[in-house]
């Protein structure tokens, strides 16, 4: 990302992967990219870009770029390297390559060392499962499933439903719907434009407070920033090893492989030791998720009980999270 | 030619490179398509020649 231009190319920083249709005077005619909590791949694959490909070459034919207010014109440059915190962040690299998180990461650092930085911060570019919608891998502004109690399914949203517009702005793909998501307000209303059996239809999604987070935000690589961590990698026991241990499968039970936090160390958790309980929580979780605990729900300074297996023994320690961030 | 060639070749394919004084290494991609590592001259030939541009952001280290 060294050198582009943030005031043209917005987009999820967290994502390995985006992509942008566009023409010769920096207007987009269509996104690709995105992901669900679960799966970086989602919403990437083959016939859902060739489909995306065709549609982009219609457009651009017809001229039809996305002409909204909200849409970026790049006519002011700013570029990564003006982020204040990625100098010292680049300090420590070898070969100077910014990555797409790494912008996410200094501009939550910098809003941090500002005393501006809110945990609700690193929820950037929702998707619409956010809201109860699940758009198909493929076709992606058709509606594959809406979850009941959502948003969504209050609105009357259906299973079957095209999406072409949302907020007024037009929607090919998840990129696209994630896209306005990220530009309307917190609180509202969105409205919808659909295509169901063959009429046009317009309802309307009442936005409750927090829509915007989701539910396993653990993939996101920024999420180190807004709190503190374990200081620990480790690996999910096998069915075996649960066995043997008397570990339900739904139970927490991951085994320490890799400590480097001091304050795991000083709280006396060992490579070995097989975590069942995080300040409260022992149901099953991978070891991002496991880190993202502390991160969303505790303070720089906390301290929380840690239950592990040692061995034949059941050992309670506590942590104490350093007062401040390292960097 | 599969069809996925074929469409790709009706885009002019960029994948953002640096621009600015310290320049990380571009890593290309081997394949079929003939990737342009500069937005600013992907730009510039998409002006001359009328196609749409497909920009891509990958990971690549």
């Amino acid at each position: 990302m060294n050198g582009i231009n943030l005031d043209l190319f917005q987009f999820e920083f967290d994502l390995t992967w985006m992509s942008f249709f566009m023409d010769s005077k920096n207007r987009v005619y269509t996104r690709y990219g995105g992901r669900d909590d679960s799966d970086p791949e989602s919403h990437l694959n083959r016939d859902s870009l060739l489909a995306t490909m065709r549609k982009a070459l219609m457009l651009h034919k017809l001229g039809d770029v996305l002409k909204s207010s909200l849409e970026p014109t790049g006519r002011t440059v700013r570029t990564p390297e003006q982020i204040p915190t990625m100098r010292a962040m680049m300090a420590k690299r070898k070969n100077k390559c910014i990555h797409c998180h790494d912008i996410k990461v200094a501009t939550l650092k910098h809003l941090r060392n500002q005393d501006k930085l809110r945990r609700q911060m690193v929820f950037t570019y929702p998707t619409p499962a956010n809201l109860g919608i699940s758009v198909d891998p493929v076709q992606q502004s058709v509606v594959d499933r809406v979850r009941t109690g959502t948003p969504a399914a209050r609105a009357g949203i259906r299973a079957g439903d095209r999406i072409a517009s949302a907020g007024d702005h037009r929607v090919l793909t998840l990129g696209d719907f994630s896209r306005v998501l990220e530009t309307i307000p917190a609180r509202g209303r969105l409205s919808l434009e659909l295509q169901r059996n063959g009429e046009s239809i317009r309802v309307r999604i009442d936005l409750p407070n927090g829509w915007r987070q989701s539910t396993d935000p653990s993939w996101r690589e920024s999420l180190h920033v807004v709190g503190p961590n374990c200081g620990l990698w480790g690996r999910r026991l096998n069915a075996n090893e649960r066995r043997r241990l008397k570990v339900p499968p739904n139970k927490l039970a991951l085994k320490v492989t890799f400590i480097w936090g001091p304050h795991t160390r000083k709280a006396g958790i060992k490579v070995g030791d097989v975590v069942v309980g995080l300040d409260g929580q022992s149901h099953d979780m991978t070891i991002k998720q496991f880190n993202a605990h502390p991160m969303l729900r505790r303070n720089w300074g906390d301290t929380i009980p840690v239950i592990l297996k040692r061995g034949n023994r059941n050992v309670t320690v506590r942590m104490t999270f350093p007062n401040r961030p390292s960097d | 030619m599969s069809r996925v060639t074929l469409l790709t070749a009706a885009f002019l394919a960029t994948t953002p490179a640096p621009s600015m004084a310290q320049k990380p290494a571009v890593q290309k991609i081997d394949g079929l398509v003939n990737w342009v590592y500069d937005y600013e001259q992907g730009r510039q030939l998409a002006k001359r020649t009328g196609k749409p541009m497909f920009v891509v952001f990958r990971c690549e280290r």
